[in-house]
Formats: structure tokens, C-alpha cells, sequence
């Protein structure tokens, strides 16, 4: 090799170097973009006031100006992306709504005289919920977050934190269709007193049992009809459903560790486990979380009773597999009581029970009630809810377009199609007495559960709570702690990751 | 004089240039530094007022502009960080250029090189600071300051290369070194890109708590309080022993001992079926990691489903209730096993192959055993590649999770297959209800740099990789 050759070799090297980092770099161009947008806001703004004249001397020969509006675009279109997470097919309402109430927007953008017209692009995601936050925290780091995100209330905690979704306490009056929002579902949108979304969605997360397996108990109809009575009075508790659970296994019916089942991951069911044992988790006036170790105590020795003296729960239920826990479950031939959420009504019908006659097969073997009470504890039925909420990016260009899009698809219409296919409950008044709603047997079925609901508190730290109460579970559940010990476990790793954050009593 | 290499020829040095150069590049660099730290380089206009510029004295908090009611954080951070890269840099190359008083042809390229980076970070950074400023709806504006520094640095850029040239033409012997230089600068680029910097980042994030509800925000520096967290975690101990325990079974039994074994057998037998046999081993590492799960999950399954329950009845046997909870470690070192020793398998044939035929002719012909030619000739002509797949497969388990992720995601139970690299991955990016805590997940992450670059070096010091690279012997004749 020559030495130019050398020498250019190196050049080129130097070279290709500084225009891959060069490239890298943010171009500044970007602010005339901006400027140019606004002179284009300029010349729309010119042109509805030429479409007033136009509007009000009609016969008048402006034909000229006429001929300038044709130049300029008639409207402004704006581009909306909305963001959700949904499992396809029976929760793609949660984005289709949106789509659909495009139209509705637009006309009264229209008929408020408001040029500008909404462009929507809807991304659905069935990604993990700890995933799909990622995504959007990351996408809102990077500039590029979506108008509208559906997500967990409790996000709000980290979200409005962080500043990424945008406050609509004093935008959403502006929106008639949101009076119609049941009032206590706002609850879960509120952080510091201020909304930070709306409600999308709701749900009770009840106790389903199986009638089948009852009735080879040696159960009446009557006394398998009265169950979810004797469930919301107090009088049937958590004690009685591990009782029989029990019996099912000791008599053969199921299983070993078939008696009773929970979902097989960390997820917002747990803490209603823990409210219902007493616990809070707020309290007045205090930013940082409560851990109350009375409370936490009689969940884990429940779950170590239940899988290590009664053996109703496998040790290893916590194992992540959700394939084979809603399969093995959906037929209700094989586990007596399953702690699951509406949705999965919808799931178990459409995805597994087709062959044996879908939802009907559900009716006629499948029972549900709130959860039973825990008699050291409240000594109440209970549920929770945990509603999905139609959050605006901080970043949103048009954050009243985004809020209108939403209210139009807020609706009794549109919000009754997405909560049948779904087996989500609504969230607007009006569906009470709206009659696709009323006709939608399960949904009214469940309805009631919502006097005993519960939520998640919105707070940055709950995230961190979740994992070391759900590491007390795991471990009480198989066996490796006792209870005690469970306790001890989390109260460590609370202490340790959230300091100053959390109140241990 | 002192400053060039004894195994350089001597050349003529011109300290007229040496001098010529010392106030060009060292004067501006002094200027450079003064207004860096005392001069605003942009400032930012908020509502129509000039509310902040940004200097030196900001660097190590950051800016946070409130605007409007408190709601909108802007983030001023990113020229403030480029800032502090340049002035680094400029002061390393001001304390080399005076400490040398002359000036050889290292300074010239390291100042040249130094500045035009500086140029390219200030141009990243200046483009950073722009989309902050784009995000928060705030108007940026660049001030002189800016200028003269990117014009002082065009100028260091200009006469460091000009120096460069001058040297060259009076030492043409240094062409040589620096055309070497000149090939290595890639490959040196791309472990700075790809390693220094992560590192680096790495063991700055993990002083930081940035985590989700303060992403926002300026990074906040807590010391090592992350470390402590970290070692006071009483898993900490358990999840160590679990890393240790599968890299090294995983190592032993598939990564290189069954590797070994294949690449021997594959090698000895008919050589059709020898490449057949290795095809079919490499059929786990060119499927696709979930899908490769997918099916251990399936054969796996708990009872009733599951393709070894399906076995286990067809022969009258007990079906196993869940086969991956009864022994996670067993299928955690197989499914991941059998993915690696593919890579060994392929290595060690080929350096099996490439070892003269006259080597085994001539062991033959004294009458050596197929045994004691693999003891004897084999296995000892397989030192390097051994050191290769040893190290190489050492660092890829140590940071590979995604098969224990997708197959037992650490458990059953409590962190009974947790490896480090899934800890670090599960408190920075993972968790249900998704708040990240990447500076805490930087630090369970930066204990494993430190645990790769120690094995490294044992690695090498055990193998004696000096040894290895050494030019052959008769070339050196």
C-alpha cells in the first residue's frame, strides 16, 4: 500500500467518523420548521376570517378572494396518535373507540366554526404493563410521545411526577360528556387533588366458583344459588371458601393444590388481599406509603396455610404461567375457587370454551361473587377496581383536540360496545339505564360488585411497595418463610428501597 | 529529545516550530477554558422574557426552568454536560501541550483529534439542548460565546493538523507507526463507543436515582448509596452464588466441555456425517430465543399438557406434575447449554481441522492410539481456541438472561434461578407496574463489568495470552 493510499485510508476513516457522530446530532433546522408553522397559522387564521365575509355576502362579487380561499387549505388537518394497550380481539374497543370517534370530533370542530380537523393514528399494544410504561416514559424522554395514552390509573403517580401527562382539572368542564363519568371512578384519577385522566374502563375482580365441583360436594342448587348473597352479607368468609377448598382436595374431587387459585403473577389483585386483612395504605396528609405489618402478617400466613398446611394452592402458583393457568381453569372442572377479573369471563368464553358452548357453558357451571371477608381483618367483602384512564402527553401539540377526541368517545354508545366484548364494567351513568347495556347479562350481573370495590393508590412509590409485599407472598406461598419471617423480609426490602418513603406500623 | 522513542531513528526537531506552536495552541486553549466557565454559550428566552443562560457556574446542577404555573420542567442539563466534556478535554490538551514544551507529532494529533471531537460533541450537544429547549415550547438562542469557542476549537483543529504535517515532513520514519495507528483507530472507536462510554454512563448512573417520576429532571447524585442498597439486599449473596453456578455448569458441561466433545467426535467420524451432526446442533442458535422457549415450555408443561407428560403416559409411566418447578436449574443449564455449545462446536472443528495431517500421519505411523493423538497433539494445538471459547462464552453467560428471563424469569419461588444480569435488567427496566430505578439497576449492573473485565484478566493471566500472540519463531529468524 502506498503511503497516499495509506494516508486517505486514514482520512476516510476520520471522515466517516465525523459523519456518523455528526449525524447523530439533533440538526437545528427544527426551529425553522416551528417558524414556518407559524406562518402558516397565520394564513388560517386570515382565511376564516375571508370564510365570514364570504359566509355573509354571499352574492357579493369576491370572486377573486374566493379564488385565493381555494389556494389555502380549507382545513388544518392535525395529526393525533393515541396509544393502547389491549388484548386483541375482545379489548380492541379501547383504541377502535377512539378511532370511531373521530367523525363526531370533527363535526364540531366544524360546527364550532374551528378550521382545524383531527387525523387519528392508533397504535395498539399487548405488551406488559411494566413494558408498555417504559415505552411511553421512554418515547416521552425522546420527544416523541403520543397525544393520548390508555393506561393504569396508577401510573399517574410516576407520570404526573415526571411531569409527561398533562393536568385537565380545569379543561375537562369544557367537555359536556364527561359529567357523565360515574363520580367515585374520578377518584382513581386524582393525584394531589388535581385529574390526570379519564376513566376508560373499570372492572370487579370477583371470585369465581365452580358449580360443578359444589355440587359433587354435595351442594344444593340453593345453597350454590345463595352463595353470592351469603358472600356480600359477611356471612359465607374467607375462612369458609378455604374450609371447602379443603374438603374438595381431602374428599378427591380435585387436586392437591387445585382447592383455590390466584392469578400466577404480581398484580393489583394482592392488595385488595391485604386491605381486606386491614391494612391501609395511605394516609392523610403523608406523601410516603403505609406498610402495615398486622395486616401484611394475616395474608401470609393465609397463603401459607393454603399451600403448605391445607395444600389448596400449589407453593408454586406464582410461577408466571399465565397459558396454563387460564386454560387449566377455564373449564371449571379442575379448581374450585379462582380469583379472577371480569375480563376474564370475555377470555375464557371466546379463547377456550368455544367446543364445550362458550359464555352459556360459563352460566350454567360458573358462579361469582365479591371476595369473601377475612374475619380477622375488615371483616367485609371486597373487590378492586382498577380503571384504565385516557391520559393527554404533556407533549401533545393539541391537547384540547386530544381531550375532545376522547369525550366523544366517552360515550354510552360507543363505551357499552367495548364493555360487552371486554367484560369491562362501564363507566357512564347513563349505561344504568341504557338498554344494550342492561341486556348484557354478565355486565349487570357484576355491577353490583362495585359496592365493595377498592383501588390502587396513585403514588410513585407503589410500584416498589407492590414488589416487596408480592416477595412476602412468594416466599409465605412456597414455603421457603413463615409468615413471620415473610414480614420481616419486606419490611427489610421496604425499608431499603424506599427509605423515608414508607411508613412501617 | 527525551520525549521520542529510543527505537525511533533520531531526527532533526525544529524548536523554532516547537516554540511557533506552543502560543498558537496554548493561548487559545487558556482563552477557551476561561470563557467556558464564565461566559453564557445560549440563553433561553421563557414568555417572552430572557429568564436564564446557562454557564459554568450550572454544570454540576443542571437548570430547571419552571414555566408558566409550575407545570412545564425545562431540562437545560444536555449543554451543560457537552460543556464539561469540552472543557476536559481542552484542559488535557493544554496541560500535555505545556508540559512537553515542544511540540512532537502525538500533540498535533491529540489536539487536533481532541479539538475536532470537541467540535462534534458541542454540535450533539448544542442539538440536544435545542430539542429540550423545541419540547418546553422555550426559544434558544446562541450567543457569542458559543461562537468564539466553536472558532477557537476550528483553530486548534486547523493548527494541530498543520503541526501534525510539519513533524511528518521532518520525521518521515513516524509514517509507519502512525499508518498503524490509522487502522487500529476503528476497531479503537468502536470498544470507546460501545464499552468505554457505556461503562463510563454506567458508573455515573448508578450515583444518580434517577428512576421514572424523576426522568424529567436533572440527574441527582447520591453517592454510593445504591451500592449500599445494593449490598445490603439479603439476596445479594444468593444471587451471586446462582451467577456462579450457571456460568460455571453451564461453561463445564456444555458451553466447552460438550463442545469439545462434539467438535472430537465430529472430527473422527465420517466427514458427511460430521457436518451433519454439527448442523443439527446448530439448529438452537439460529432459532429464535422465544421460540426456542416456547418449545422447552412446552415439552416441559405441567401435567396434563407438557411433551414429556405425553411420553411419560404413552410408556405407562407417572406423569410428572411440572417438570421446570421440580428442576429449574437442570432445564435453566439445558436450554441455555444447548444454545452455546454450538459456538465452541464450530470453533474447536475448525482448529482441529486446520492442524497439519503430517502431525497424526507421523503419530500413526509410531503407532499412537486415537486417544493419545487427541492427549497428545489435539488437545494441545487447542490451547488458544480453549482460551477464546473459555473467555468469550464466560463473559456472554455472565450477561445473558433472556433464556432464564422467558423460561422461570428467576423463580419458581424466591430468586431461586435469579442470575445477576436479571436483577440488574428486572430493577432497571422490569417490573408490574413499571417503575424503573435505572440508577439502582446501573449499579447491579456495573458489579457485573467489574466481575467480567477481573475474569478477563485471569483468563489471560492463567492462559498466558502472551505467550499465544507471540510471532512464530521462524518468522522471527
Amino acid at each position: 500500500m502506498s503511503r497516499t493510499t495509506r494516508w486517505l485510508v486514514i482520512l476516510a476513516v476520520l471522515v466517516l467518523s465525523v459523519v456518523t457522530i455528526a449525524a447523530c446530532a439533533q440538526p437545528t433546522p427544527e426551529i425553522q420548521v416551528i417558524k414556518e408553522t407559524v406562518v402558516v397559522e397565520k394564513q388560517v387564521v386570515q382565511t376564516v376570517e375571508v370564510e365570514k365575509v364570504v359566509e355573509v355576502t354571499k352574492e357579493v362579487e369576491v370572486v377573486t378572494e374566493v379564488e385565493k380561499i381555494v389556494e389555502v387549505p380549507a382545513t388544518n388537518v392535525v395529526h393525533l396518535v393515541a396509544r393502547c394497550k389491549a388484548s386483541p380481539p375482545y379489548e380492541n374497543g379501547r383504541c377502535d373507540n377512539l378511532v370511531a370517534a373521530v367523525g363526531a370530533a370533527n363535526q364540531e370542530l366544524a360546527a364550532a366554526g374551528d378550521d382545524r380537523r383531527i387525523e387519528l393514528e392508533a397504535i395498539q399494544d399487548d405488551a406488559d404493563w411494566g413494558d408498555y410504561k417504559t415505552e411511553f416514559e421512554l418515547a416521552s424522554d425522546a420527544g416523541q410521545a403520543p397525544d393520548i395514552i390508555v393506561s393504569g390509573h396508577e401510573h399517574i403517580g410516576d407520570w404526573a411526577t415526571a411531569g409527561y401527562i398533562t393536568d385537565i382539572t380545569d379543561m375537562i368542564g369544557n367537555y359536556p360528556e364527561f359529567s357523565d363519568v360515574i363520580d367515585s371512578l374520578w377518584t382513581a384519577t386524582k393525584l394531589n387533588d388535581r385529574i390526570w385522566g379519564v376513566p376508560q374502563d373499570a372492572e370487579a375482580r370477583p371470585m369465581y366458583f365452580s358449580k360443578i365441583l359444589l355440587k359433587q360436594l354435595g351442594w344444593t342448587d340453593e345453597e350454590i344459588a345463595s352463595l353470592p348473597a351469603r358472600v356480600a352479607s359477611g356471612e359465607w368468609t374467607w375462612d369458609d371458601m378455604f374450609d371447602t377448598a379443603q374438603e374438595a382436595v381431602d374428599k378427591g374431587i380435585v387436586a392437591e393444590g387445585d382447592g383455590w387459585w390466584h392469578r400466577p403473577t404480581n398484580g393489583p389483585d394482592f392488595l385488595y388481599y391485604y386491605y381486606g386483612a386491614g391494612g391501609v395504605i395511605t394516609q392523610e396528609g403523608a406523601d410516603a406509603l403505609v406498610f402495615d405489618k398486622e395486616a401484611a402478617r394475616r395474608v401470609y400466613n393465609r397463603l401459607y396455610d393454603a399451600s403448605q398446611v391445607r395444600k389448596i394452592i400449589r407453593p408454586n402458583k406464582l410461577d408466571g404461567d399465565w397459558d396454563f393457568h387460564k386454560q387449566y381453569t377455564s373449564t371449571f372442572t379442575n379448581v374450585l375457587f379462582v380469583f379472577e377479573g371480569t375480563w376474564r369471563w370475555a377470555s375464557w368464553a371466546t379463547n377456550y370454551l368455544q367446543d364445550l358452548g362458550g359464555e352459556d357453558y360459563l352460566w350454567k357451571n360458573v358462579g361469582f361473587s365479591a371476595i369473601p371477608a377475612q374475619p380477622d381483618g375488615t371483616d367485609k367483602p371486597i373487590t378492586l377496581t382498577h380503571p384504565l384512564l385516557y391520559m393527554v402527553s404533556s407533549q401533545s401539540k393539541a391537547p384540547d383536540l386530544a381531550l375532545l377526541l376522547i369525550s366523544k368517545a366517552t360515550v354510552k354508545e360507543l363505551n357499552t360496545t367495548y364493555a360487552v366484548a371486554s367484560g369491562h364494567l362501564g363507566v357512564l351513568k347513563s349505561q344504568s339505564n341504557y338498554t344494550p347495556y342492561t341486556n348484557a347479562k354478565f355486565l349487570s350481573a357484576t355491577l353490583p360488585l362495585l359496592q365493595f370495590t377498592t383501588f390502587l393508590p396513585n403514588s410513585p412509590y407503589w410500584s416498589q411497595w407492590s414488589e416487596a409485599y408480592f416477595l412476602g407472598l412468594q416466599a409465605s406461598e412456597s414455603g421457603e418463610l413463615t409468615a413471620d419471617e415473610a414480614v420481616d423480609l419486606v419490611v427489610e426490602q421496604l425499608q431499603n428501597n424506599l427509605g423515608d418513603h414508607v411508613i412501617i406500623k | 529529545m527525551s520525549s521520542i522513542s529510543s527505537s525511533a531513528p533520531p531526527a532533526p526537531t525544529s524548536n523554532r516550530l516547537s516554540g511557533l506552536m506552543g502560543y498558537v495552541l496554548g493561548v487559545p486553549v487558556a482563552i477557551l477554558a476561561l470563557i467556558s466557565f464564565y461566559l453564557p454559550w445560549v440563553k433561553f428566552i421563557v414568555n417572552g422574557t430572557l429568564f436564564s443562560t446557562l454557564t459554568g457556574q450550572n454544570i454540576a446542577a443542571g437548570v430547571i426552568i419552571q414555566k408558566g404555573g409550575g407545570s412545564e420542567v425545562f431540562r437545560g442539563s444536555a449543554i451543560n454536560n457537552v460543556i464539561l466534556v469540552v472543557v476536559v478535554i481542552i484542559l488535557v490538551s493544554a496541560v500535555l501541550a505545556w508540559r512537553r514544551r515542544r511540540l512532537a507529532v502525538w500533540d498535533g494529533l491529540g489536539v487536533g483529534g481532541m479539538a475536532l471531537i470537541g467540535l462534534l460533541v458541542i454540535l450533539g450537544g448544542f442539538g440536544s439542548a435545542q430539542r429540550d429547549a423545541d419540547l418546553a415550547g422555550v426559544t434558544m438562542q446562541m450567543t457569542y460565546g458559543l461562537f468564539l469557542a466553536l472558532a477557537t476549537l476550528l483553530l486548534l483543529a486547523v493548527a494541530g493538523f498543520w503541526n501534525m504535517k510539519t513533524v511528518l515532513r521532518e520525521r518521515p520514519g513516524i509514517k509507519g507507526t502512525l499508518s498503524a495507528w490509522g487502522f487500529m483507530t476503528p476497531a479503537t472507536l468502536l470498544v470507546t463507543i460501545f464499552f468505554f462510554i457505556p461503562a463510563l454512563i454506567l458508573l455515573i448512573l448508578s450515583m444518580t436515582d434517577l428512576a421514572s417520576s424523576n426522568f424529567s429532571e436533572p440527574w441527582h447524585f447520591i453517592g454510593l448509596l445504591n451500592y449500599h442498597r445494593m449490598f445490603s439486599d439479603r439476596f445479594f449473596p444468593k444471587i451471586l452464588g446462582n451467577t456462579i453456578r450457571y456460568v460455571a455448569l453451564t461453561l463445564i458441561f456444555f458451553n466447552v466441555g460438550l463442545a469439545l466433545l462434539l467438535a472430537l467426535l465430529t472430527s473422527y467420524i465420517n466427514r458427511r456425517a460430521g457436518f451433519f451432526f454439527r448442523m443439527l446442533w446448530l439448529l438452537p442458535r439460529i432459532t429464535p430465543s422465544v421460540v426456542y422457549i416456547v418449545m422447552w415450555r412446552r415439552m416441559v408443561q405441567q401435567a396434563p399438557f407438557g411433551i414429556i407428560n405425553q411420553f411419560l403416559g404413552w410408556f405407562g409411566l407417572s406423569q410428572q406434575p411440572h417438570l421446570l418447578n421440580q428442576h429449574p436449574w437442570l432445564f435453566v443449564i439445558m436450554a441455555n447449554g444447548f444454545v452455546g455449545a454450538s459456538f465452541g462446536m464450530l470453533i474447536f472443528s475448525s482448529a482441529i481441522e486446520s492442524i497439519p495431517k503430517d502431525l497424526f500421519t507421523a503419530a500413526k505411523v509410531d503407532g499412537a492410539s486415537t486417544l493419545q493423538i487427541i492427549r497428545d497433539i489435539t488437545m494441545p494445538l487447542l490451547k488458544w481456541p480453549l482460551l477464546f471459547v473459555t473467555s468469550y462464552q464466560t463473559l456472554s453467560l455472565l450477561v445473558s438472561f433472556e433464556y432464564i428471563l422467558l423460561l422461570t424469569n428467576g423463580g419458581p419461588g424466591l430468586f431461586t434461578t435469579e442470575v445477576w444480569a436479571l436483577t440488574s435488567y428486572k430493577r432497571a427496566l422490569s417490573t408490574y407496574f413499571g417503575t424503573n430505578q435505572w440508577g439502582y439497576g446501573a449499579a447491579w449492573g456495573l458489579v457485573l463489568v467489574v466481575i467480567a473485565i477481573t475474569a478477563s484478566v485471569i483468563y489471560l493471566r492463567v492462559f498466558r495470552f502472551d505467550d499465544l500472540v507471540q510471532e512464530p519463531k521462524i518468522d522471527v529468524l
